[in-house]
């Protein structure tokens, strides 16, 4: 274990290749053409020269940053490299993405014009290099999406889409082919090959230096490059990731330091399991099957028996074949349309004599195939933090022509599936892997070795079956592995197809309990869905025979992305059609007026505040207060949507609005799971999501939008350690933060009552508070919110508003006696055609409902005896001088009280029964009853009141 | 009889019978609604109206209806929404959700039975909800997402509304009422309680969203109205009934019940202390048990029990089962309350007081010349043990030996610990028994004597007819 250990402690040195080709005095900064990466210890390197595309680090693992490279300085002793920076369809707010005008691909990615982006980064965030192609707008998305490779057909300036020219592109790639200067080691990288050049891609030349940065094909060199590299070479063929990268150079960059950087980050994930659990909600971006699951695959099949793969192999087929309609989604347009039906049965047929059969070498073929794949396994189970299984260590019979190949391909596959989604960095897994110390064997001349396995393959298929006799038709039969990798062949053309079957033909070795639907993998003319691809596969699987620890999202998760919703009505609702219920449905609290009025200043202030913040792309806090129904949350909202739409008209830049509420989540730690959910559409556990939102935050990102966060009833996030209302109060004061908080609670001094120094003082004193209404605003209120209905009389209207000014000044109280003020006008007027107005006397009446406390109508209401105990209570406390008195004490006084009134005196129950129902109303105020007659007893209501309400009988 | 005889087929009278039990079961164990409720017109129109705009208009609402208990508040709903369901449109429309503040004691178990009952864990399929949080995130979404002209209303009803007062932040109620405030799915939020103070309860945000809509429900009912009750609630429906002439005869007979002096009197008494519709319930319960073949109409006589009782005391009633030693106890006990006035005592003096007596008594004494422990057959008279407050008892009256002290306090507790309720501990430490002490054996059990405000006299009395006739027990007066 230790050896992994120290190796992921190995550090990336950054060196700049040869020496500065400018000098900028007035910045004092040097230019150069070429970075260097490498590991401490590894003598591999990676090349980053200008024009190349990177991956960056940034807050979400699974989708670094894109951009572009077109300098390298050195400034002040620090590394920075200028970028242009690309956008991924999660990056661009979703809300705009309705813009494209179709369904984003996954790996599209825009070429950003936007305003309001640093584009210089330091050189340590680089994580790998990618690949990007431009596709003419007209064209269609290659079929298969790898994940490696990226897509441009747009640019995006936060507004608009824009067609994005070739040059734009292409000069990038014109820019990349320079001379590294590493003699010996470092190969110059490849001239700008035009994407999908077949000719290119063919050649094993071309090949083997793509995937490595690593010296020419020319055997020569490539024996002294595996002398030299040792393990790392061949565990550079071996991570096959980037076998295919034949027609881009950036592939030249795929740097073993920063694979080993991406290593120690997946690996302290993996660790963590919980942490990488992701629920995705609504990214369509994100592919259903995840690295995870690749490995979970691969561990899977590695436990199975042969017998049972086979038994399994003929259920799918079984199921296959039960479903044909499965497979014609995923028919290729390329194919021969008649035949196709009985082709792609076949070579599962064949697989299946294969397994079968058992004849001697297949088996060996089969064994050799499963414990090559458990040895290069090995390392990314450890990287995993997964157990190991005694099993994978040996290694004993490996056929070594084959093995070469054979053992790349499984580790080809783990390296993707871990990856694929997560780092997309360079795999790192058997950079020292010691698990394969007996495979020296030509690595680096892969592709001899290929072709010498294909051919062996395809003799033994031959001899084996010979149904199966195209060699293209192996490829009908993708299994889904294939999909999910991010498949480096895609991009191959014809010539590549005996590598394409033969690993095809490994895959599906490896991975029987998935031969489902057939993919497509050629860049087909007709773009696909690829979700509902891996979908219906990921259904028609197999369940899994060893449970996995780490959860992986296979199970579509469709139920959790189901938007909930209340059924509609079958009728739809009657419109108000009296002048008082329109009236009604005006002052109904839920009614959005069409201006705010009475706030104007307060909207003012903080129109101002927010607007200042998004423009000048900084953070800031603000306090907001204000007794409960005076407008705060409304005006907010107000100010929100004029801001909204100034963004539109392209007044202020564009941001984004969160809103969260004390209320409605049921722990202050879940403000970070909403806030986290509504930024990004993760799902993520309190802790988790607080991490991610802090990263987010404090890190750069290129063209991050402004963040407006609404935190409504504040008071609700306290906590002992106040955790939650610090980081909500120190987001905004990073430098890249961009963020800025708004936040409403009832009390004044809340800050001063139940902040601590450190997190008062981060709020800040731009406060706000909101008064409550007068009685002219509240009418004016109610004036505009009627809008010209005429329904209630002017004096009417000032006696409701005077009244609640008086009392509350809460605009939703005023609002609801308005309404019903409106009621009671329908119902007691005499033609219920034309009510009328609404008079005094119907305020006056609802005024009395709402106000009016129901104690003394209540003690009136009371049967006798109750009556009677009240006033033993009365008496009793009189004799006494104290405001409280037992039960027994009162006993003794309702029982004389009972006997001067001329009524039989009441049993100790009954007289116990009938003080319970006074207490049940609060009238009295009780100890528990278990206390019998011993329990105290006090008034809930004034003496007065109860006197009064006694003698008015 | 003639009658009777008229009607083609007479049913036979036990058939009757059966029939009027059930009828009237039915109707006073609530499980029929009324027509319509009495003396509620006012707050039943406003109900009716609001429940029908939520449910046509789909205007949100939130209302409470306070009243003391037994007033018919849930009565007056489930009228309301038997009328309101009756309409064509608005059955298929309205989604209810009836929440009991008793039942669903914390805003989980609420939101849980909430998702229930809208049937939303259809959309979520057979998954089970994760956490609180995100039940409450997927409810308020799911109100979200409607909106007033298209979504189906829903009403809520929450039964025992205070106690969802006492949730932690009031969460559920804040949402609720949010929801009531703002342009989102329809709702209804009727709130049943019997706290006059509710409103107090209520956290000021969410007093602010709530629109202060209070159906007060107060029985004012005079007592001919009451009277009314009495007999509509026994009235045999002359259409509906099987035999006519049987319901005839019924309804008769209970008019000339209502006439009856002693039963006036008795339901006065009755109306005086309660007017409660469930106790009176359990009144007309009670005679009603007494109806059968034999006694085929109510009697005075059967009211007259059944008042009787309904209305006798519990802890008299307890008395009366008391054994000669555990009243001899219970009288030694009052005898030292009145001494020392309410203020506690311990069984030591208790015990004493058993046996002092004995020893003091007027030369009657064959108390037990031994130490304490030993069970020899000390002879108390009653009488003279508690000579001084009361010289009527003059006589010596046989009682059973004087017991063990563990004995006694054994049986304190188990006769009269119970009546404290609660756990164990809680019993010995009303009776003012540390644990301590009482594992350790010593005698320092205090005791409080409650429930005892009748006069020793009484209590005498109740002995005396307890125990006459028991062999061995002698009264002497």
């Amino acid at each position: 274990m230790a050896r992994y250990l120290t190796r992921n402690r190995l550090r990336r040195i950054y060196k700049w290749g040869g020496f500065p080709v400018s000098h900028d005095r007035k910045l004092k900064t040097d230019e150069y053409d070429s970075l260097h990466i490498s590991l401490e210890d590894l003598p591999r390197t990676t090349v980053i020269t200008n024009g190349q595309y990177i991956l960056i680090e940034g807050v979400d693992d699974d989708h670094p940053y894109v951009a572009k490279v077109t300098k390298l300085i050195e400034s002040d002793k620090k590394k920075k490299a200028l970028v242009q920076w690309f956008a991924r369809v999660g990056e661009v707010p979703p809300n705009k993405l309705k813009l494209l005008g179709r369904e984003p691909h996954p790996q599209e990615i825009f070429y950003y014009e936007g305003p309001t982006c640093e584009d210089e980064i330091d050189v340590e965030s680089i994580l790998n290099t990618v690949q990007v192609k431009f596709i003419p707008v007209g064209a269609p998305f290659p079929d298969v999406d790898r994940q490696e490779v990226l897509y441009v057909k747009l640019s995006w300036n936060t507004k608009v889409f824009k067609v994005v020219t070739p040059e734009q592109i292409e000069t990038a790639t014109a820019a990349a082919p320079r001379l590294v200067p590493t003699p010996g080691r470092l190969r110059p990288a490849l001239p700008p090959s035009p994407p999908c050049s077949p000719a290119l891609a063919a050649t094993p030349r071309s090949r083997a230096p793509s995937r490595r940065a690593l010296p020419t094909p020319d055997p020569m060199v490539m024996n002294r490059a595996a002398a030299a590299g040792g393990h790392g070479v061949r565990g550079t063929a071996s991570a096959g990731k980037m076998v295919a990268e034949a027609e881009s150079m950036h592939s030249a960059s795929k740097i073993s330091a920063s694979k080993c950087l991406s290593g120690k980050r997946r690996s302290c994930v993996a660790r963590t399991p919980g942490v990488r659990k992701k629920l995705e909600l609504s990214s369509p971006r994100k592919s259903l099957m995840d690295g995870d699951e690749g490995l979970c695959q691969l561990l899977d099949e590695d436990l199975d028996q042969d017998v049972l793969m086979v038994q399994r192999s003929a259920t799918t087929l079984t199921r296959l074949m039960s479903q044909p309609g499965g497979l014609t989604p995923a028919r290729k347009t390329s194919r021969a349309a008649g035949s196709w039906g009985s082709q792609s049965m076949k070579p599962v047929l064949s697989y299946m004599s294969l397994g079968g059969d058992s004849s001697p070498e297949t088996a060996l073929q089969d064994s050799d195939r499963e414990l090559c794949g458990v040895a290069s396994l090995e390392d990314e189970v450890f990287d995993m933090g997964l157990t190991l299984t005694p099993r994978r260590q040996a290694t004993p019979r490996r056929n070594p022509a084959t093995r070469g190949q054979k053992a790349s391909t499984p580790s080809r596959r783990a390296d993707r599936a871990t990856k694929e989604h997560s780092l997309g960095v360079l795999a790192e897994e058997n950079e020292n892997s010691p698990m394969e110390p007996a495979a020296p064997t030509p690595r680096t001349s892969r592709r001899k070795s290929a072709q010498l396995v294909s051919s062996r393959i395809r003799k033994q298929l031959s001899l084996l079956d010979d149904v199966h006799s195209d060699g293209d038709d192996s490829d009908e039969f993708l299994p889904s592995v294939k999909e999910l990798r991010s498949s480096s062949d895609e991009e191959e053309e014809p010539q590549e197809e005996e590598e394409e079957e033969e690993e095809e033909f490994c895959a599906r070795l490896d991975s029987d309990d998935e031969i489902v639907a057939k993919k497509s993998k050629r860049g087909a003319a007709a773009p696909r869905t690829p979700r509902s691809a891996r979908k219906s596969q990921a259904s028609m699987r197999t369940p899994r025979k060893t449970p996995v620890k780490k959860a992986t999202p296979t199970t579509p998760r469709t139920p959790r992305h189901a938007t909930p919703s209340i059924p509609s009505r079958s009728l739809p609702a009657r419109q108000p059609g009296s002048a008082l219920e329109e009236a009604r449905a005006r002052l109904h609290v839920s009614s959005v007026p069409e201006s705010l009025p009475c706030r104007e200043q307060e909207f003012q202030d903080i129109y101002n505040f927010v607007e200042s913040k998004v423009m000048d792309g900084t953070g800031g806090c603000m306090y907001i207060s204000g007794v409960p129904g005076t407008g705060k949350t409304a005006t907010v909202h107000e100010v929100i949507r004029s801001l909204q739409r100034a963004s539109d008209a392209d007044d202020v830049p564009a941001f984004n609005f969160i809103e969260i509420n004390g209320m409605k989540m049921t722990d202050p730690h879940q403000a970070y799971v909403q806030i986290l959910q509504k930024l990004t559409g993760q799902k993520a556990t309190p802790d988790h999501a607080a991490a991610l939102l802090e990263k987010r935050f404090s890190h750069a990102g290129p063209k991050k939008e402004s963040t407006v966060l609404l935190v409504d009833e504040l008071d609700l996030l306290w906590t002992r350690k106040q955790n939650v209302m610090y980081n909500l109060f120190d987001w905004p004061t990073r430098r890249h933060g961009r963020l800025v908080v708004l936040t409403i609670a009832n009390t004044m001094d809340l800050p001063e009552r139940i902040m601590i120094n450190r997190v008062a003082s981060r709020l800040g004193l731009t406060r706000m508070s909101f008064q409550p209404y007068s009685f002219k605003q509240l009418q004016q209120i109610i004036m505009s919110r009627l809008n010209k209905v005429k329904a209630f009389e002017e004096d009417a209207l000032q006696l409701v508003s005077r009244k609640v000014a008086a009392l509350s000044g809460d605009a939703r109280r005023c609002l609801d006696i308005c309404r019903r003020a409106t009621e009671i006008c329908e119902h007691t007027s005499l033609d219920p055609g034309a009510p009328g107005l609404v008079g005094m006397s119907h305020v006056m009446q609802a005024l009395d409902e709402m106000f009016s406390s129901a104690y003394v109508t209540a003690i009136r209401c009371a049967s006798v005896q109750e009556q009677l105990f009240l006033r033993s209570v009365l008496m009793e406390f009189r004799r006494l001088g104290l405001e409280e008195a037992t039960f027994q004490q009162v006993l003794v006084q309702h029982q004389a009280l009972c006997r001067v009134e001329g009524l039989q005196p009441p049993s100790v129950s009954e007289a116990l029964a009938a003080c319970q129902r006074l207490g049940a109303c609060r009238l009295l105020l009780l100890e528990p009853s278990r206390l019998g007659v011993l329990q105290r007893v006090r008034l809930n209501v004034s003496q007065d009141d109860v006197l009064y309400a006694l003698k008015a009988e | 009889m003639s009658k009777r005889k008229l009607k083609d087929s007479p049913m036979p009278i036990g058939e009757c019978i059966s029939q009027v039990q059930t009828l009237l079961r039915e109707r006073l164990c609530h499980q029929q609604l009324p027509q319509r409720p009495e003396g509620v017109d006012s707050q039943h129109k406003h109900l009716m109206e609001l429940l029908k705009r939520t449910a046509v208009h789909g205007e949100s609402n939130s209302v409470l209806i306070i009243g003391p208990r037994g007033t018919g508040k849930t009565q007056l709903l489930r009228c309301v929404l038997a009328e309101l369901l009756a309409e064509e449109d608005v059955d298929k429309t309205l989604l209810q959700v009836h929440l009991n503040g008793l039942l669903q004691t914390d805003d989980r178990i609420a939101l849980k039975e909430i998702t229930r009952q809208l049937s939303l864990e259809n959309v979520v399929g057979d998954q089970v909800f994760g956490s609180f949080a995100e039940n409450l995130a997927f409810l308020l979404e799911a109100l979200k997402k409607g909106d007033r002209s298209s979504s189906r209303p829903v009403l809520f009803i929450l039964d025992e509304f205070d106690l969802f007062a006492h949730h932690k932040n009031q969460t559920l109620l804040y949402n609720l009422l949010d929801v009531s405030q703002s342009a989102q799915t329809p709702v209804a939020v009727v709130g049943l309680t019997c706290r006059l103070d509710v409103l107090e309860l209520l956290e000021k945000r969410v007093k602010s969203r709530f629109s202060h809509r209070q159906i007060h429900l107060l029985p004012s009912l005079s007592f001919s109205q009451y009277l009314q009750a009495v007999q509509a609630q026994l009235h045999l429906p002359d259409t509906t009934f099987p035999d006519t002439t049987f319901c005839y005869d019924w309804n008769a007979s209970l008019k000339a019940l209502c006439e009856d002096k002693s039963v006036e009197a008795v339901l006065l008494r009755h109306f005086n202390s309660t007017k409660d519709f469930r106790s009176l319930h359990r009144l007309l319960m009670a005679i009603l048990c007494r109806v059968s073949v034999n006694n085929p109409t109510i009697k005075p006589a059967d009211l007259l029990d059944a008042s009787r009782l309904l209305s006798a005391d519990a802890m008299t009633n307890v008395l009366h089962g008391l054994s000669i030693l555990e009243l001899c106890l219970v009288i030694a006990m009052k005898h030292l309350n009145d001494i020392y006035d309410g203020e506690p005592f311990n069984l030591q003096m208790v015990y004493n007081g058993l046996r002092a007596p004995a020893a003091a008594g007027g030369g009657a004494s064959r108390g037990r010349g031994g130490g304490g422990g030993g069970a020899g057959p000390a002879r108390v008279p009653t009488g003279e043990a508690h000579a001084g407050p009361q010289p009527d008892h003059g006589g010596a009256a046989e009682v059973p030996p004087v017991p063990h002290r563990c004995q006694a306090v054994g049986r304190l507790r188990l006769r009269l610990g119970p009546e404290e309720g609660g756990r164990e501990e809680r019993r010995v430490l009303h009776l003012g028994l540390p644990r301590r002490v009482c594992s350790g054996g010593g005698l320092v059990l205090c005791v409080t004597v409650r429930h005892l405000s009748q006069s020793l006299r009484q209590l005498y009395q109740h002995a005396e007819r307890f125990y006459q006739g028991k062999p061995g027990v002698k009264l002497v007066r």
